[in-house]
């Protein structure tokens, strides 16, 4: 009874740690899509130049991850834009992880499935209390 | 026209939270069997390649995480006492972050810990939401 009671007053509380999420996951992918196409606030990458302008695939995951990084962080158009990110963290794990090994852990490629799958469930749950969406709807 | 997609979205949220709580179950447990057992693959050596011993038993902090990356790990997968066990694994990730990643600089991108943050968080909203449809825990309050 009283693991119920826990159970509801956590529920109630879970649209806004949804968007907590959200923010968190929007930020660091927005960050990805930032250090690839300008190498800042960081650079990843020292001693490789930014992807050039409209070369496949590294121009094209950074404007996805910029531009699907921003609107995840601020929750406009959660549910399109998570599908989109999730499609592409997919495609870049079966092309730039698999080949490397069998285990995400092994191939380098697990942060790439937490946020294919972060975002699959925003794809699903929106974007929480919090969010753009939220205001947009009220 | 939205809202219609928006609905039958939601409906679908439950089952699509116990994919996302399977997924991170699986690989904190092979992170925690890593420690554990050098299995299935083994310690990172000093080129990186993962063939290196496992943690000795006893060993601070990384036999700990060792541990408590394969219980809880085990827990969440299965999607049992998820709650319970998730605030675990967010505590624990929160630790792994500040302990060892934020020494090494300001954004998760630059001082290696992106895992740890997404863990963190991941499992930090699986203590708000439970385990979805499919997990021993929705088996148990049906029976």
């Amino acid at each position: 009874m009283a693991q119920l009671d826990i159970e509801s007053r956590l529920d109630t509380v879970a649209p806004l740690v949804l968007s907590v999420f959200r923010i968190v996951i929007g930020f660091l992918f927005a960050l990805h899509g930032a250090t690839t196409l300008f190498k800042w606030p960081v650079d990843t990458a020292p001693g490789m130049a930014a992807p050039a302008f409209g070369s496949f695939p590294g121009w094209y995951a950074g404007a996805i991850e910029l531009i699907v990084g921003i609107l995840i962080f601020t929750g406009l158009a959660t549910r399109i834009a998570a599908f989109i990110g999730s499609g592409e963290m997919a495609f870049a794990y079966f092309m730039e992880h698999q080949p490397h090994g069998l285990l995400p852990i092994a191939n380098g490629g697990e942060p790439a499935v937490l946020y294919c799958f972060a975002l699959f469930l925003l794809v699903f749950t929106g974007g929480g209390a919090l969010s753009l969406d939220a205001l947009r709807k009220r | 026209m939205t809202t219609r997609l928006d609905t039958r979205l939601s409906a679908q949220a439950p089952a699509v939270i116990s994919l996302f709580r399977i997924v991170m179950g699986f690989l904190l447990t092979i992170h925690g069997a890593q420690k554990l057992f050098a299995w299935p693959v083994g310690m990172p050596n000093k080129a990186g390649e993962l063939v290196g011993a496992a943690v000795p038993v006893g060993t601070w902090p990384f036999w700990y995480g060792g541990l408590i990356e394969f219980v809880v790990g085990l827990l969440i997968l299965t999607g049992l006492f998820t709650r319970i066990a998730a605030f675990i694994a967010s505590g624990e990730m929160a630790f792994a972050y500040f302990t060892q990643h934020q020494p090494n600089g300001l954004l998760p991108i630059e001082n290696g810990g992106e895992l740890a943050v997404v863990y963190c968080f991941g499992f930090f909203l699986l203590v708000f939401i439970g385990g979805g449809a499919y997990a021993v825990d929705a088996l148990r309050r049906k029976g």
